[in-house]
């Protein structure tokens, strides 16, 4: 009897050992990034569309950060890291393949603080944003049909969310 | 005839009186008079001491045996978890313990644990790196459910553990996806602090003389989780992959110093 409980104890303790180099798992978020979520709204506060070509660059930046977009309600930017102050020229053009029209760039202003945020060695890094002042400027060139109207922080955190961060009036 | 009526009314006297409603084992006692008998051979009534009982022998026969009282203090034990030291070689994490542990009449086990929690994780995908080594303690009791005294344990027991580690974290290729810019990000010294319970389920067997071999199993479930607010650790000294809840187990050589308990042969000491 003895012999067969110090068998059970020498077998349940190989269980210890093999549960102990088990499974692992990452439990990484599904997000991989984090936006600026831009919305569109028009002066009477309703969500609204902006339905031409609408291109935005980040100035520095080899890339635009917004190609292109046509219909848009919402734009989601990814914001710079390390800068204190991110500036988006809008690129706004209302022409067509026939009918050619200038481009008109208002240009957007985002003071920032930026912060690291990571979850598991096995994830990727984040960077958190909050957001502290945004400003804009108008396209000298079209005094008559300015693109920004105003604008305004909605909810300054740019973490994992959905929500407008910025508002803009056009 | 006489003596018939006579005892007849010494026994309702005495029924009546209440001396004689407690039976126990088919004998009638006293009242208040709890201790057990038995029946020996020769027919006679024994009463039993506390430390005696009445079992079957191989042939189906009552017997009474005696076991060795329990002391109150009945030693302590230094241990060490063969586990962590295995893990700390073999992977990326591990909680490396000692305890030490007083017995108190082989049934109750207050033990005081103390570690060191030791991580060093790369990314598996990634340049990423977590970096944490810190103390942890846990207290707690241990109950010896085996009650017959054969040289094994088998516990049942519940832990309070803390800790309060700094933990580094680093990515040297963290790039700025907008400008394609590597920034590389070593976070130093971030502060973390937990507190969580365990329950526990273990064995535990006498190898040689005061030398023993245990092990056991833990559940254990957080209570407080403070990290700095740039990252959750992924690792907890002493708890382990950090979550609302976590199994954990030690294999424990022990060196148990005190009185040991040993088997005693069945012998009947009422014939």
């Amino acid at each position: 009897m003895m012999k067969k409980v110090r068998r059970l104890i020498m077998v349940a303790l190989a269980g210890i050992v093999c549960t102990l180099g088990g499974c692992d798992d990452t439990g990484c978020t599904l997000y991989n990034s984090t936006l600026c979520h831009i919305s569109f709204y028009s002066e009477l506060g309703l969500a609204t569309v902006l339905e031409d070509t609408l291109t935005v660059y980040a100035v520095g930046a080899e890339t635009p950060v917004y190609n292109m977009g046509v219909n848009l309600y919402t734009l989601k930017v990814q914001l710079s890291y390390y800068k204190d102050i991110d500036t988006l020229l809008y690129e706004h053009w209302m022409g067509t393949a026939d009918e050619p029209a200038p481009h008109q760039v208002d240009t957007l202003f985002i003071r920032k603080s930026d912060m690291p945020h990571f979850e598991s060695p096995d994830c990727g890094v984040a960077m958190f944003h909050e957001i502290e002042e945004v400003w804009w400027e108008n396209d000298s060139r079209f005094p008559e049909t300015p693109l920004f109207k105003g604008v305004f922080i909605y909810h300054p955190q740019v973490y994992y969310n959905s929500e407008d961060n910025i508002r803009l009036f056009i | 005839m006489r003596r018939f009526i006579i005892f007849t009314f010494l026994l309702l006297a005495m029924a009546a009186n209440g001396t004689w409603a407690q039976t126990n084992g088919g004998v009638k006692l006293p009242e208040g008079y709890n201790k057990k008998t038995y029946r020996g051979a020769d027919g006679r009534i024994y009463v039993l001491e506390e430390n005696q009982k009445v079992k079957k022998n191989k042939r189906g026969k009552n017997i009474v045996v005696e076991e060795e009282p329990r002391p109150v203090f009945g030693g302590f034990a230094v241990m060490a978890d063969l586990v962590g030291f295995v893990m700390k070689a073999a992977g990326s994490w591990a909680n490396m313990e000692v305890a030490g542990r007083i017995n108190f009449k082989e049934k109750y086990f207050p033990i005081a644990e103390l570690g060191i929690g030791s991580c060093d994780r790369d990314g598996k995908t990634n340049t990423n790196n977590l970096s944490v080594t810190a103390p942890y303690f846990r207290v707690g009791m241990d109950y010896n459910i085996n009650k017959k005294q054969n040289g094994n344990r088998f516990f049942a027991g519940v832990r309070y553990a803390f800790t309060s580690f700094s933990y580094d974290f680093s990515n040297p290729e963290f790039t700025d996806p907008l400008y394609n810019k590597v920034f590389p990000l070593y976070l130093e010294g971030l502060d973390g602090h937990a507190q969580w319970l365990e329950l526990v389920l273990g064995f535990e067997t006498k190898l040689w003389s005061f030398i023993r071999l245990g092990g056991n199993f833990r559940f254990k479930f957080r209570t407080v989780n403070d990290f700095d607010f740039m990252g959750e650790p992924w690792y907890v000294p002493g708890f382990g992959i950090n979550g609302s809840s976590a199994y954990g187990a030690t294999v424990n050589l022990a060196f148990d110093f005190g009185k040991t308990m040993k088997k005693q042969p069945p012998r009947n000491l009422y014939r």
